[in-house]
């Protein structure tokens, strides 16, 4: 077996292999003996066809190389998958995927010939990664932000109290009973004995709040409104209605004091300047932390600019699979149909695909860039970091013991350890710039909780929302 | 009855076994059913240009074939035929077979 490589361009190189006669004979000599096991002809056993016969059975025309020849695609498949992937060896190429051949020539006692492109795992050319032509920006925490987070708090800690003494206004909860009559009939689904209302909700067609201002509780009024043209029920659409509604219970929202009362309500807050405080605390904590994030975005956001990447489009398309299966998985999460969802955007398959590529290859690229620069800084992800992810995973998940086996699985580890990497490699690029900035004082990764992020700025909620990353991309490539 | 030689060599049996005959130079024909010895001798040699050294015939029979279950069984038989297996001089080939 002889060989040449030449590189194609967009890493990707060209491989030309040339086998001998021998090797072809032998392995079309093994194709007819397979390719006889499982064919049938009457008067033969299987195994037993003499290859004229064979040959005949399938259609093979001699004196036409052009006619399809099951033989030889079937030789040419074994060939080719036992001598690509020694000539890949010899040659120490690191080969993404392996494509089709282009058979150059094929002829029996003379040898063959093929070509086949390859796409190479891409050179990254790092640009500046360091640094930065901006710095972490902190949003400053002030009392408007934690007044704001109060008036929230407030807002929860309301109670409904009844009114007396006044007709019902904007804002209040109402329960009211009402019956609609379309042409002095009533009509499905235009009545109910107890129904809650937030006047000045919007919720009812437009008009029906506004009639139930200023009424008392007992009182009742009879009105006429007319359903918008666009009403989803067509027999009532644009029709003329009338209501009679009873105002039966009457509430207002009232905010409790701002006092210390407040704060020991919330949770174990001895005064109003504790609370306040640990709002503070809080809001500066997930100030820092989001400070971080925006930060460590914008050096990957600047180093993947400055790289240079010449990306082989398999790797993109693979990426625009990743990200059309994404997309299915997000609708099917929302309930919403693949068709209906084409058909709602106005868009087809091919144009959606086709709108991924530059994104794709975007994410493709941030990859790539990570990686190198892991290998570039030298960062390695322990064994232990790895088990202790694989840990934290089967508790996070165990209502989804699919998505935990497979962080288990030898695939998922490595997955799981690219991922870290690369983590990694961004959280050292932001120590270090921390480090030679003191003067910004100390923002510090919140690696004991669970994603990072902190979600709630609300004492009273324990349970810190999770906004984990979604799982990135093929680990293939790292 | 004079049967021409196209109307008593029938068609070349092609099995296994006729094609391992062959090397034995014995080719094996279905022919006529009314066809003799000689007559297959005669229309082999004229057909074929080669010479023929020994012919053997036989007939095979009828079988009977079933199918059906219950009520749509039904009985049937397979049509007989005439079969011989032709020897030929050493050294020489029926190039018929040769092709296929």
């Amino acid at each position: 077996m002889k060989f040449s490589t030449t590189p194609a361009g967009r890493s990707t190189v060209m491989l030309e292999v040339e086998l001998p006669p021998e090797r072809l004979q032998r392995s079309i000599d093994e194709s007819v003996r397979h390719l006889g096991q499982r064919t049938r002809i009457p008067g033969f056993r299987p195994g037993k066809i003499p290859r004229p016969m064979l040959e005949r059975a399938l259609g093979v025309r001699r004196d036409d190389p052009s006619a399809p020849n099951p033989i030889h695609d079937d030789a040419k498949e074994h060939l080719f998958e036992a001598s690509v992937l020694e000539a890949l060896q010899q040659a120490d190429l690191d080969v993404l995927s392996i494509s089709q051949p282009e058979w150059l020539s094929f002829v029996e006692g003379q040898g063959a010939r093929y070509r086949v492109t390859l796409p190479v795992r891409p050179e990254v050319r790092l640009g500046a990664y360091t640094d930065y032509p901006f710095g972490i920006q902190v949003e400053p925490v002030d009392d408007a932000k934690v007044d704001q987070v109060i008036e929230q708090l407030r807002d929860q800690q309301a109670s409904l109290v009844p009114v007396e003494g006044r007709g019902a206004e904007k804002g209040d909860y109402a329960v009211v009973r009402f019956e609609g009559r379309r042409d002095g009939e009533p009509f499905e689904g235009g009545s109910a004995d107890r129904f809650p209302l937030v006047i000045g909700a919007e919720r009812m067609i437009p008009g029906f709040e506004d009639q139930v201002i200023g009424l008392e509780e007992g009182q009742s009024k009879t009105f006429h409104i007319t359903f918008p043209d666009d009403y989803p029920d067509e027999s009532l659409a644009g029709r003329d209605v009338e209501f009679d509604v009873t105002l039966l219970e009457l509430r207002h929202k009232q905010l409790p004091e701002l006092d210390d009362d407040l704060a020991g309500a919330v949770g174990e807050y001895a005064d109003l300047a504790a609370l306040r405080a640990e709002i503070r605390r809080r809001l500066e904590v997930n100030a820092r932390d989001d400070a971080r994030h925006a930060f460590a975005d914008r050096i990957i956001e600047f180093a993947v600019a400055n790289a240079t990447v010449e990306i082989p489009d398999l790797l993109i398309d693979r990426e625009v699979e990743v990200m059309h299966d994404e997309l299915k998985a997000r609708l099917a999460d929302q309930g919403i149909g693949y068709e209906e969802y084409l058909r709602v955007t106005q868009k087809d398959e091919a144009g959606l695909l086709a709108e991924y590529r530059e994104p794709a290859e975007h994410r493709v690229k941030t990859l790539l860039v990570l990686s190198e620069i892991a290998d570039a800084e030298g960062i390695e992800v322990s064994d232990d970091a790895v088990e202790a992810e694989i840990e934290r995973a089967r508790t996070r998940y165990t209502e989804n013991p699919k998505l935990v086996s497979y962080f288990d699985s030898p695939r998922g580890r490595q997955y799981i350890r690219s991922t870290l990497r690369r983590t990694r490699t961004v959280e050292t690029l932001v120590d270090r710039w921390l480090a030679a900035h003191p003067e910004v004082g100390p923002v510090t990764h919140l690696e004991g909780e669970a994603g990072g992020r902190t979600g709630s700025v609300v004492p009273s909620d324990a349970g810190a929302t999770t906004a984990s990353r979604e799982p990135e991309t093929e680990e293939s490539i790292t | 009855m004079t049967l021409q030689a196209s109307e008593v060599i029938l068609r070349p049996v092609i099995s296994e076994k006729s094609m391992d005959e062959t090397q034995r130079s014995k080719y094996t024909f279905a022919v006529h059913e009314d066809a003799n010895k000689f007559q297959i001798k005669d229309a082999v040699e004229e057909l074929f240009k080669v010479d023929v050294v020994d012919v053997n015939v036989l007939t095979t029979k009828a079988k009977e074939k079933r199918r059906g279950m219950r009520r749509a069984r039904t009985r049937g038989f397979t049509s007989p035929w005439r079969k011989a297996v032709v020897t030929i001089a050493k050294g020489e080939k029926i190039e018929f077979f040769e092709g296929v």
